[in-house]
């Protein structure tokens, strides 16, 4: 008897197909990621009418800088006008220095860090922002302290770039519900349920004025302020060399 | 007596139709999905510490500026800017955002939360200072200006 030689059949396998349909589409769910845009925010002054107050910042306070451009992307700052008695004054003057100087840097740092606010401000602060994320009108909460026991809320520290720039020298203060508070450390107020509510960081009062030459480029400006915030100010105004006054 | 053969249930799931199941969802997705397009121009962002940087959460209502002069770094050339599909000039930006700002709170009852600036690295702070002025007259005041990570190339 002769046997029947094996035949191939027509049929293409496809037993497997679903397996990699899947598989590619777990690869894809995995790995697809969405551009994410990220930015320094900045909040501009509310604008001068009859019902706003002029804000007028006092000279302890106030730090003057003219910021011009040397070449491409090559910023310089000449101190125009510096609080008293604080190291900048002293140093450097009527003098170009860059940007990038540290002696700059520091002297930025320690004047922010000087003028550190008090806990106060940065829980009333907070407690704005929590009756904001909340909902509620303004002045729900008497205090702080009564916000976080009726909503169940957990204090949270969350420390910010100063204490790793200064060390044991940062300004430190205790506080009843967030105990040891640096300056530049976000306070958090979380919920076991939403996460973050609101925060607040511990700013300083020191504010930069920004002067910039008019042919100074978007990019000294960036510069700029993420030289002055890096470093512990988040109080800043914009404008001009020739403009008087605004941006504040 | 004949009696007739009761008719059995398989307790098989039939599962030769899944990958084209699949498949038609994979083409059905990959067909229908349109990925939100800035149709921006083409600027060189600013670069920043990532540390100073924040990133805006989904439910603050934004609207994107793009800003770049015609002839990057000629101090003479023109700002052009662009707001969706439209080009205007600069002068005409804030109020165009203030007129979207009162649609947005007509028709669906939502504040526009922050202006999102896309702007070239050599736009003169000239024509950026007269924005911010223009933007305080029109009572917008909450501005993030994009940047990228520093260190992470153009």
């Amino acid at each position: 008897m002769r046997k029947d030689k094996p035949r191939a059949s027509g049929a293409i396998p496809d037993a497997s197909m679903s397996d990699i349909a899947f598989l590619l589409l777990i690869f894809f769910l995995v790995t697809t990621t969405f551009e994410v845009q990220r930015g320094i925010s900045y909040q501009l002054p509310k604008k001068p009418d009859e019902q706003t107050e002029e804000v007028v910042i006092d000279e302890t306070n106030r730090l003057i800088m003219t910021i011009k451009q040397w070449g491409l992307g090559s910023y310089v700052a000449l101190i125009d006008q510096a609080p008293p008695g604080g190291p900048l004054q002293r140093a450097r003057a009527g003098e170009d220095v860059s940007l990038e100087d540290p002696t700059l840097q520091q002297g930025i740092m320690a004047l922010a860090a000087e003028r550190a606010e008090g806990m106060e401000a940065t829980g009333n602060r907070l407690l704005s922002n929590l009756e904001v994320a909340k909902g509620v009108p303004s002045g729900t909460y008497s205090s702080l302290n009564s916000a976080v026991q009726a909503e169940n809320l957990t204090a949270i520290v969350r420390p910010g770039l100063i204490r790793e720039s200064m060390g044991s020298a940062v300004p430190v203060v205790m506080d009843p519900i967030f105990g040891e508070v640096a300056f530049g450390d976000t306070l958090v107020l979380a919920d076991a349920r939403q996460g973050d509510i609101a925060s607040a960081v511990r700013e300083s009062e020191l504010v930069v004025i920004l002067k910039f030459f008019p042919d100074c480029d978007y990019d000294g400006m960036i510069t700029a302020l993420d030289v002055i915030r890096r470093n512990g100010v988040s109080r800043t105004g914009i404008t001009i060399q020739e403009r008087l006054g605004g941006g504040v | 007596m004949k009696f007739k053969r009761r008719m059995t249930v398989s307790g098989n799931i039939f599962t030769g139709t899944m990958a084209d199941i699949v498949f038609l969802l994979l083409v059905f997705f990959m067909a229908t999905t349109i990925f939100k397009d800035d149709s921006g121009l083409r600027i060189r962002f600013p670069q920043a510490h990532p540390q100073v940087m924040s990133e805006l959460g989904k439910e603050n209502l934004t609207v994107a500026v793009w800003l770049k002069q015609l002839t990057p770094g000629d101090d003479q050339s023109e700002v052009v800017s662009r707001i969706g599909d439209y080009d205007l000039p600069l002068d005409q930006v804030a109020e165009q955002l203030r007129r979207l700002a009162d649609k947005f709170w007509r028709e669906q009852n939502k504040r526009l939360d922050v202006i999102v600036l896309n702007a070239d690295t050599r736009v003169p702070m000239e024509a950026m200072v007269s924005l911010f002025s223009a933007l305080r007259y029109e009572e917008l005041y909450s501005i993030q200006f994009n940047a990228q990570e520093l260190g992470t190339g153009i």
